[in-house]
């Protein structure tokens, strides 16, 4: 009986305070992300909104969508609305998609560009996952499912210790990073110049794990079952980091499983390859003019397929 | 496995049901299942352990009952010989997996300098995790039954769980066979109130660990790993969140073990007693990693003579102790130092015959020390946290430049360092441990005292778990392994 005592308080007492910690953690805001480009997350839920009874083209991509695409020549050319949901890789897939899933409507375009990487962390995303959603969209919670919330669950501290660091930030913030270069698409529109770039590493894994490969085949299946069509295109990427031998190999078995596995992208990973000065900061985000010939062959390629 | 891991987390709930719901008073099979989980909790880190600690068990209850074989027959000699065998084993054992490199290239150096070139061979080795816990306990056990403190035992269950009893097997307290022995050797009755003063130990422990070193860890990490480049004030950060964090680290280790082995009805020895309250360094020597010094002061000083010699000797055999010591903690010059350090440290003391000046409990009929041993207090404290640079510092010139640039007063020249506003939560957070402490100070552990008012202790658990779990989630992706499992 004592014993009993003993365990079911222990318990509680623990139970208690972690569940209430929890929760305070994970919808804890960030001040710096508040005033950043993932603004846009917001942003992007509040135009798809305005616009779900109208047919639009969404742009579901990383940072390299928002960094990356020139949204007026795909709404021009294609005559068609442009909501660029682009935010961050670590974010993860499948909450890029599931945020603005139910705004998908038949006769919708979507483009999906996720940058390369393997495995959960482009899937489930990380610690960005949590800043996003406490400081911006808190009811995409609501989103997370059980083993979304297992796999994001070590990053709420991670999260937390992140807007600890930004509590008293509170200046004006500008540049390409901030809210305020966000246009009315979702595009990242601030002038930017190559900087160094360093790609000398293999930085990313051609190897997509089982997990991955069968949430891209939801993906594949869920919009062609809804009507919806998918433009599925590789990200733009900088061409030393590609001339390295290894990320080469990478790609070329990369594109061989996907194809395999009924997921393929919709134009060569070396068509998206630029000229490093092209590149702003990472190898994966455009200069302004980048982004603009990027667009161009994107132009092409969802006209190829429609 | 971690104590502050969630592998721990699940293991710890069900040993304590399996152990109390299916085996309550099967005492051999009690044993028998402590004996299994603590090598599944051992050999969680690398399972070609369990064969060294299993070699080391072994040789040590052989022994025992050898060595009670050949006394009762009247020959001491042999007697003397298997106790000797023994220690010789065991230490054999230590020294290579622990010192053997070390003194090769130490050898190797020293030889060099004298223009002599020979190649020592050194081996590519892991450190078991706590051999140095275990190795003193299972010497312990072989030298008392040597000297008749106790009789062997042929309980070989009752043995190998004194041995391997998982909460304190690898950072301690480093248990006698007097006391921890005969508790597997009776039965053992569920006892709320001891458990519950478990929780509460564990709970301190955790916080300890958790909140305070790990915290104090990334501070002290910045001023250390760049100690070149930081500034004074930086330093003096860095060194004093070092003398929390190894005491938050080490000292929690010991609560919780100390609290988890009362779940299961067996009570440790204390092994720290608010260390940094010491009056003085004989105080702190008394209060700080309690059961090796016992262990030193038993059967090392003690047979050397102790006290009882001549001032000369007494001074040989404090050094000893303290060189052992040094060296008891790792294979590096810089523990040596540190040893030393301490050595001369307790050597005006004993010159003037203070070195038993402050025993027992402290301010026991006031709330507050006198402003002389508050003094007392701070000095011995700066003394300490100074010998905690040398012993944090991986090599001697690091701790001698350290100090030397802590004592230059400069002024921080690049962006790294630490910012005594950025840190005054976790220096707060310090001080409200050591108020807690304070108020403990003569209790039997740092959170014996139990706050009357339900609300207000409830309030307490509240805090402590929430900073717990909140620090932990924190620093989920550092390194958080305690720091004493090294030794």
């Amino acid at each position: 009986m004592q014993m009993r005592r003993l365990i079911i308080k222990t318990f509680i007492t623990i139970l208690v305070p972690v569940v209430v910690f929890t929760f305070v953690m994970a919808f804890w805001t960030d001040n710096l992300s508040k005033l950043s480009h993932e603004k846009n997350v917001l942003l992007a839920y509040e135009r798809l909104d305005s616009l779900k009874d109208v047919n639009k083209i969404v742009v579901i991509s990383g940072s390299n969508g928002g960094f990356g695409i020139e949204s007026q020549i795909l709404a021009d050319s294609l005559k068609m609305p442009v909501v660029n949901t682009s935010t961050h890789a670590g974010i993860g897939i499948r909450m890029q998609f599931e945020i603005y899933k139910d705004f998908l409507k038949r006769g919708d375009i979507v483009i999906f560009c996720p940058e390369y990487g393997s495995g959960n962390l482009r899937l489930y995303g990380e610690s960005t996952l949590l800043r996003v959603l406490s400081t911006h969209l808190p009811k995409a919670y609501l989103k997370m499912n059980f083993r979304q919330w297992c796999y994001s669950f070590k990053y709420i501290g991670i999260h937390f210790l992140d807007a600890m660091d930004h509590l008293h930030f509170h200046r004006p913030y500008e540049g390409p990073y901030s809210s305020s270069s966000i246009n009315r698409y979702g595009d990242v529109e601030y002038p930017r110049e190559h900087m160094d770039i360093k790609t000398n590493d293999v930085f990313f894994s051609a190897t997509m794990d089982e997990e991955t490969t069968a949430f891209y085949q939801y993906l594949h299946e869920y919009l062609r079952g809804n009507g919806i069509t998918l433009i599925h295109l590789p990200p733009a990427l900088i061409e030393s980091a590609y001339l390295n031998d290894g990320n080469k190999k990478n790609l070329d078995s990369l594109e061989g499983y996907m194809k395999e596995n009924n997921i393929p992208f919709q134009a060569a990973p070396s068509r998206y390859v630029f000229p490093d000065t092209l590149f702003f900061d990472t190898p994966y985000h455009l200069t302004m003019y980048g982004a603009h010939l990027r667009t161009l062959k994107m132009v092409e390629d969802v006209k190829r397929v429609l | 496995m971690l104590f502050n891991s969630l592998e721990f987390l699940i293991f710890l709930p069900l040993v304590f049901l399996f152990y109390w719901y299916v085996l309550d008073k099967r005492l051999r099979l009690q044993n028998l299942f402590v004996i299994i989980v603590s090598y599944i909790f051992y050999g969680w880190w690398d399972w070609r352990f369990l064969f060294l600690i299993i070699f080391t068990t072994g040789c040590s209850y052989f022994s025992g009952l050898a060595i009670k074989h050949y006394q009762n027959q009247g020959l001491n000699n042999i007697a003397k010989i298997c106790s000797t065998g023994n220690v010789i084993i065991n230490l054999a054992i230590l020294g290579i997996f622990k010192y053997y490199n070390f003194f090769a290239e130490s050898m190797q150096t020293l030889l060099q300098s004298l223009n002599f070139h020979l190649d020592y061979p050194t081996l590519n080795v892991i450190l078991p995790v706590g051999i140095s816990f275990y190795t003193f306990q299972a010497l312990s056990y072989s030298i008392d039954v040597y000297w008749n403190k106790i009789n062997p035992t042929k309980d070989a269950l009752a043995f190998f769980a004194f041995v391997c009893f998982f909460p304190q097997l690898v950072a301690g307290p480093i248990e006698r066979a007097t006391n921890l022995l005969p508790q597997f050797q009776r039965n053992r009755t569920f006892d709320y109130s001891v458990a519950v003063d478990g929780c509460r130990q564990m709970l301190w422990g955790f916080f300890k660990k958790v909140v305070i070193a790990d915290n104090c860890a990334r501070y002290a990490n910045i001023a250390f790993g760049n100690y070149n480049e930081v500034g004074s004030m930086s330093l003096l950060l860095g060194a004093f969140f070092f003398t929390f964090q190894i005491y938050g680290d080490f000292s929690g280790y010991s609560s919780i073990a100390i609290g988890c082995a009362k779940l299961f009805g067996i009570k440790l020895q204390p092994n720290f007693r608010v260390p940094y309250f010491s009056r003085d360094i004989a105080e702190f020597w008394k209060r700080w990693h309690i059961s090796l010094n016992k262990w030193f002061v038993d059967y090392v000083y003690i047979p050397l003579g102790g006290s009882r010699v001549s001032k000369i000797k007494v001074i040989r055999n404090i050094f000893t102790i303290f060189l052992l010591s040094g060296l008891w903690h790792g294979a590096n010059w810089t523990y040596v130092v540190w040893g030393l350090y301490h050595a001369c440290l307790f050597l005006p003391l004993i010159l003037l015959n203070k070195n038993h000046k402050y025993s027992g409990g402290f301010c026991e009929d006031k709330n507050f020390p006198s402003l002389h041993e508050a003094f007392n207090m701070l000095g011995t404290f700066l003394l300490v946290m100074i010998g905690w640079i040398i012993f944090r510092a991986t090599s001697l010139t690091q701790a001698l430049e350290y100090i030397t640039k802590l004592c230059s007063f400069e002024k921080r020249t690049g962006e790294i360092g630490i910012a005594f506003v950025d840190s005054l939560w976790l220096i707060g957070i310090i001080m409200v441990a050591l108020l807690f402490e304070w108020w403990n100070r003569n209790a039997d552990h740092e959170f014996k005292r139990i706050i009357p008012k339900p609300l207000v202790r409830n309030l307490v658990y509240f805090i402590l778990i929430a900073s717990i779990y909140v620090s932990y989630m924190m620093t989920i992706e550092d390194d958080t392994t305690f720091i004493y499992f090294q030794f």
